[in-house]
């Protein structure tokens, strides 16, 4: 009888599978990897005749059949597709009709938003890539300033470079000055949420090279920050400017500082950043917040144009203070730019709702004017050790050395 | 159906009215087959005196029989003093004829099965008495390296067919004054003699009980597959995971019962058998123990790598690459998408055919003579590898992943349990291409819970994994620890004697 019974049962259960089968789409889900269009960048335009349109570019390498007897390694080509749309997600259906292919979005390495709709609204834009579920969090985001997202993703031909690879490896290679910084998508988020901190995203140009035989090259550059108030961009930093600010956000991974050797010479010594440390100290005075930032500097003489002689104890102690002058430079630049153009950058407002969060609901309402009086100190505690043998420099002669 | 002792069940080779001892009755019981031999001698030449001769041409040795039992009948001086048979069959009985193993008896089963296993015997008929002498002859398989099992850095010698040549090779290697052979006989035509080995004063008398039980309880007409043995002693034969561990092996054998198991072995079957069997077993190879404690951990880790491998490589790579593109580097995705440029199937489809693919080489390898084995491997190489990818009928990529899952799949120590990784593979395999990563988990849950609920001889199968809490699951397992470490025998076997190492070995 149980035999019976199991055996109906497990049919119909079967009949009852098998009637729910779409015998034209059996395996619901399923898409083949060569029918996808594997987007690696995608850029985000305004809308070129309708300024109120989206205009959405999409990035992926081509596939190209090399010759298996060539030994030459095949260099990539990309192929791109670019859609408009009311919205966003609007241009990013509008992209299925230029390509047979299923659009994928969950490989995206790169996104690139002009600095026009960073201007007007950057959280507008980011919603959809936020919300699809196919989207990760670990997209680097840029800004593409002085041209189009969409010339940025077209710019293969001109710096001779797969675009993807080459915004990959400035991403890379970013702590060589820290000039800049990467931000992610999961970052963007936590900041685009945080209304009481303004942000900032690394920026990305398109500089044009000389050449001798009068052909332009061109090549990215990425270089600074573009700083948001709210979520509209307002401006630009670059530079040591934008240095400043990594140096406060603690976000030095390396650098280079460049001193005089002594107080009375012009011979340039290089300090290579080794380690960095900042930490931003509150202290409640009254009802008045008080500011202090630590930075610890930690570098090391990697170069010597002089033929000063610096390996003494005065000598390194002279160019601590010097490395400390310059960091103290960079750190009260950006705080007063911050200041000037009242965009707390800087995270202050944020520290003081981790420390005092009674006190922060007082002063919220009013945040935007007291950072902008606010007296800030920058204390910057500078070491410079010589990790490996420094000795004299070039060009000294024999006799002098000890 | 009740369960009645082997002894006590009614003989099927005997009629009840062919229960007494005589020439006739035998006669009767073996019908005129040509190489059954019956020889009348007159003792003392005096026709008072008539004895019958009687053996199996072929099992016998005749020139054995010739020397030690007929020469002294016809030459001893006692006997030649003898005027009636009942003297002779006491003068025999007190051993004047001088044979190291003889046999004296009144029942006519215990004369046939003997005779069968080729002894000779002289009966005496009008006392219904027999006496056999053990005179063995027939070929037999010398040893030799193990052929199934790769031996390196251990002992090369492997079971054999002749039951008593494997008992020896056991008693050589364990030579404990406790060890124990019981044996009893299983198979109502072949009447095949089985050994049960393990060790007296150490191996769980439950565990033992249990085993000859259920070796007394198979009523089966032969024995003459390791799978009548192996599908009896199972506790679910529906699962294809063997819970029995036979090995052609005496060193791996005997590691196992000094270990506390039982071992099981068969005349006529050149592998010997170990119960309870559990997983761990099938993982691990007599090797591990000669090399050196780190080597032999990292080789357990690939050995583990390899299972996961095999069992689960063609599913993940189809629920990566048509269900969950996301979830692979971007450079591995382009570079499948691109190798699948053109491919006539879909990538569920090919990756099924190419498995099945591998199994017909696989079967093909196995049953094809040895002398024009290359051609399946050229062809499965030539064919499969290189003209279906040209002829863009399967994917280089595909290609691959099965070369990785059947290399993987090679690496178990196992034959069995590699095989019940091809069934399971296939399952995992169906449901990733029907669900994606959902279907892969799913089947691989439905495995764990089989094989957790999985019992051998009331040992889990994944002891010492899941039946222990201290670290003791873990030392001989996934790792290997040194020698001195591990001073106790698993906890799951229940055994009499836990120490291995110290004082109260």
């Amino acid at each position: 009888m149980r035999k019976i019974v199991s055996i109906l049962l497990g049919f119909s259960i079967f009949l009852l599978l098998f009637s729910m089968v779409d015998f034209k789409n059996p395996i619901v889900g399923v898409e083949e990897i060569e029918n996808t269009f594997f987007v690696l960048t995608v850029g985000i335009d305004k809308g070129i005749e309708n300024k109120d349109n989206v205009r959405i570019s999409v990035l992926e390498e081509k596939f190209t059949k090399t010759d298996s007897g060539s030994s030459q390694k095949p260099t990539k080509e990309a192929t791109i597709r670019t859609a408009e749309g009311k919205t966003t997600f609007d241009a990013v259906r509008n992209l299925g009709l230029t390509t047979s292919r299923k659009i994928f979005f969950g490989q995206i390495k790169q996104l690139v938003i002009c600095e026009d709709l960073a201007k007007e609204n950057i959280a507008s834009v980011i919603d959809f890539m936020v919300k699809d579920h196919e989207t990760r969090f670990d997209i680097e985001i840029l800004v593409a300033s002085g041209t189009s997202a969409e010339g940025i993703l077209k710019s293969g031909e001109k710096i001779k470079e797969f675009v993807p690879d080459a915004l990959n490896g400035l991403l890379g290679s970013i702590g060589k000055q820290s000039f800049s910084k990467k931000v992610n998508m999961l970052e963007l988020m936590i900041n685009l949420d945080d209304r009481d901190f303004d942000m900032y995203l690394p920026i990305i140009k398109l500089i044009e090279l000389d050449d001798k035989e009068g052909k332009v090259e061109s090549s990215f550059e990425l270089n600074g920050f573009a700083v948001f108030n709210d979520n509209k961009m307002i401006g630009t930093i670059t530079d040591k400017l934008a240095r400043g600010l990594n140096w406060i956000k603690d976000d030095i991974i390396s650098g280079i500082v460049v001193v005089k050797d002594n107080t009375n010479s012009n011979g340039n010594v290089s300090l290579e950043i080794i380690d960095s440390n900042s930490n931003i100290e509150i202290k409640m005075n009254g009802n008045l917040p008080e500011v202090i930032i630590n930075i610890e500097v930690t570098s090391n003489i990697a170069e010597q144009m002089s033929q000063q002689k610096i390996n003494t104890e005065e000598g390194i102690e002279n160019l601590e203070k010097e490395q400390l002058e310059e960091v103290k430079k960079e750190a009260e630049s950006i705080i007063k730019y911050a200041q000037y153009n009242k965009v707390d950058i800087l995270g202050i407002g944020n520290s003081i709702y981790h420390k005092y969060p009674f006190i922060w609901e007082d002063i919220k309402g009013n945040w935007k004017e007291m950072f902008c009086k606010m007296n800030i100190k920058v204390n910057v505690e500078s070491r410079v050790i010589k990790s490996y043998h420094v000795g004299e420099s070039m060009g000294t002669e024999e006799g002098e050395k000890e | 159906m009740k369960y009645i002792p082997r002894k006590n069940r009614k003989q099927n080779t005997v009629e009840p009215n062919e229960t007494e001892l005589n020439i006739e009755n035998i006669k009767k019981i073996f019908g005129d087959s040509e190489d059954l031999v019956f020889k009348n001698i007159l003792v003392n030449n005096s026709t008072a005196m008539p004895v019958t001769l009687m053996y199996i041409n072929g099992l016998a040795n005749q020139s054995h029989i010739s020397e030690y039992v007929l020469k002294p009948m016809a030459q001893d001086d006692l006997i030649k003093k003898v005027n009636s048979l009942e003297g002779l069959i006491s003068l025999i009985d007190d051993g004047v004829i001088y044979f190291s193993s003889q046999y004296k008896t009144k029942d006519i089963d215990k004369v046939i099965s003997e005779i069968t296993s080729g002894s000779c015997a002289i009966i005496f008929d009008k006392q219904n008495t027999a006496i056999t002498f053990d005179t063995k002859g027939y070929e037999k398989r010398a040893i030799t390296e193990p052929t199934l099992e790769n031996v390196s850095k251990a002992s090369k010698d492997s079971f054999v067919e002749t039951f008593r040549v494997n008992t020896s090779t056991i008693r050589r290697k364990i030579r404990t004054s406790k060890l124990r052979i019981d044996d009893l006989t299983i198979g109502e035509q072949t009447c095949s003699k089985v050994g049960i080995v393990y060790i007296e004063g150490l191996t769980n008398m439950d565990l033992l009980k249990e085993v000859k039980r259920r070796l007394d309880s198979i009523d089966i007409d032969n024995v003459l597959t390791s799978g009548c043995i192996e599908e009896f002693l199972s506790d679910d034969i529906n699962c294809p995971f063997p819970q029995v561990l036979s090995t052609e092996r005496p060193d791996k054998f005997c590691a196992e019962i000094i270990e506390g198991r039982v071992g099981v072995i068969v005349d006529g079957i050149p592998i010997g058998f170990v119960l309870p069997g559990t997983m761990i077993q099938f993982m691990q190879a007599p090797e591990d123990y000669s090399y050196n404690y780190i080597i032999a951990t990292l080789v357990r880790g690939i050995r583990n790598l390899a299972f996961i491998l095999a069992l689960l490589l063609p599913g993940f790579y189809i629920a990566i690459t048509t269900f969950q593109p996301e979830m692979m580097p971007t450079s591995l995705a382009l570079f499948i998408a691109k190798s699948r440029q053109g491919v006539t199937f879909p990538l569920q489809v090919e990756t099924i055919i190419m498995l099945i693919a591998l199994e017909l080489i696989f079967e093909a390898s196995l049953r094809i003579p040895k002398n024009v084995g290359q051609a399946v491997s050229i062809v499965g190489t030539l064919i499969v590898g290189q003209a279906a990818v040209e002829a863009q009928l399967v994917s280089p990529a595909v290609v691959i992943v099965i070369a990785v899952t059947s290399i993987a799949s090679y690496a178990m120590p196992s034959q069995d349990f590699s095989n019940a990784i091809r069934i399971w593979r296939l399952i995992i395999t169906i449901c990733s291409s029907i669900l994606g990563l959902i279907g892969l988990s799913l089947s691989s849950i439905v495995l764990v819970y089989k094989l957790c609920k999985l019992n051998s001889f009331g040992v889990p199968y994944l002891a010492p994994l899941v039946d222990t809490i201290k670290e003791n699951g873990i030392k001989d397992t996934i790792l290997r620890v040194p020698l001195k470490n591990n001073k106790t025998r698993p906890e799951s076997l229940r055994v009499s004697n836990v120490t291995r190492q110290g004082d109260d070995l």
